[in-house]
């Protein structure tokens, strides 16, 4: 009985803190990414860009190896017109996303708000660094849209808005966060970038 | 790009070393180690050490030592106050430089960049103070991915203009620097590279100093 009370207690005590723990490196973004060549490429991925996205229109399509906490990924960067894509496959090379850069301004106006007040209110002072519409779905549906360039929300994909923002929080800590919201502005995701200091660009 | 090298790396070791004979053309070495650390969310502070030394003939030129104090005004802005000692090895005389600098940083795609402008005021012994206003602009990316992370190399450059005054306008200096790093961990990074000035004065007229840098940065 008395066994299984320590065991109780220890449990009751110890759990917040594994949660806690749990939850905060999930929280952190870690991505190394990695310049590699095309034949390096799981088969999948580079028959996926290669069929969904008009050759004639490809401009110097750049493949990276990325390296996470526990998995690893490919991410293919390209140019379409004056467009930036980034496309992102899984180990096994199949598709996990479709992101686009743009700028804030060019979000929606429905969108613009509810993301500015949820920074305004949640932080003291940020700055948007980077603004990607992110594209996840069903691989042939999603390459057909491309193909056709009518990503839209009411399509077969999930659309949300990648952010990264360079933040202060109330307290005066300084920090850099990516930040995913859904459409109508309400927060779906967050992790904490860690970056490098850059004194030497300064002294 | 592999024959730019060939022709850079000749340029340095056999082409310039002639020129160089000129006395207004010589060659250096510099070293520089960066204690950096913060002191809360706001403020960091900065130490800076410095060797310099011309080869051809070899000889130490000058030893600083730089104490800065900096304070985050937003997100992307600085300000920053200091004082350098440096110990002048031929002449054997100390010089006190005053330094003011704003900095605003940012990022451009895989870019990071900084605008520096500067004003500092030097003393030496015996003539009066000199006045420096220094704008430069540097920027740095990795050179695999779009983020910089430990084990990665990086490439920076900057280029900066200087305007020397005392009593009256003295000259113009140019600086450009084009170094390789290394990212080791969060707390070391190391660079290797080039630094070349030149200053064009109204008296003196020209002088050109190359020099390869090494240069160790340190988060305490």
């Amino acid at each position: 009985m008395a066994v299984r009370l320590v065991f109780y207690t220890l449990l009751f005590c110890c759990l917040p803190g594994l949660l806690y723990a749990q939850e905060k490196e999930q929280e952190i973004k870690y991505e190394r990414e990695q310049r590699i060549k095309e034949d390096k490429v799981p088969r999948p991925a580079y028959v996926w860009i290669r069929y969904c996205v008009p050759s004639e229109e490809l401009k110097a399509p750049k493949w990276y190896y990325e390296e996470g906490l526990e998995t690893y990924s490919y991410e293919c960067k390209f140019r379409l017109g004056h467009r930036r894509y980034s496309v992102k496959f899984d180990s096994t090379g199949h598709l996990e996303d479709v992101e686009l850069l743009v700028r804030f301004r060019d979000l929606p106006d429905s969108l613009q708000s509810p993301v500015r007040n949820y920074l305004t209110e949640q932080y003291a002072a940020c700055k948007i660094e980077r603004v990607q519409w992110q594209y996840t779905g069903d691989a042939s549906c999603l390459c057909m849209l491309f193909r056709k360039r009518e990503i839209t929300a009411d399509a077969c994909a999930d659309v949300a808005v990648e952010m990264e923002v360079r933040l202060r929080t109330h307290e005066g800590k300084e920090l850099r966060k990516e930040l995913l919201f859904d459409l109508r502005g309400n927060l779906l995701k967050q992790r904490k970038i860690i970056e490098h200091k850059t004194e030497n660009m300064i002294y | 790009m592999r024959k730019l090298w060939v022709f850079l790396l000749l340029y340095l070791f056999m082409a310039y070393p002639v020129l160089a004979q000129d006395i207004n053309r010589r060659q250096a070495l510099m070293g520089a180690v960066n204690l950096h650390t913060r002191l809360n969310d706001y403020w960091s502070f900065n130490n800076k050490w410095e060797h310099r030394a011309f080869y051809s003939p070899l000889q130490s030129d000058r030893q600083d030592v730089e104490l800065f104090v900096s304070r985050s005004i937003s997100l992307s802005q600085l300000l920053g106050g200091g004082v350098m000692l440096r110990y002048e090895i031929q002449d054997r005389q100390w010089v006190y430089r005053f330094i003011q600098q704003w900095v605003y940083k940012g990022k451009l795609f895989a870019w990071q960049y900084t605008h520096r402008w500067r004003l500092d005021q030097t003393i030496s012994a015996g003539e009066t103070t000199r006045w420096r206003l220094r704008y430069r602009w540097a920027m740095q990316r990795s050179l695999s991915g779009r983020r910089l992370d430990t084990g990665e190399l990086y490439a920076k450059t900057a280029a900066e203009i200087l305007g020397l005054y005392r009593n009256k306008p003295e000259g113009v200096e140019y600086r450009f620097v084009a170094v390789l790093g290394f990212l080791n961990t969060r707390q070391y990074k190391f660079e290797l590279g080039l630094d070349w000035r030149h200053r064009n004065t109204f008296a003196a007229g020209r002088q050109e100093i190359i020099a390869f840098t090494a240069a160790a940065y340190i988060v305490l």
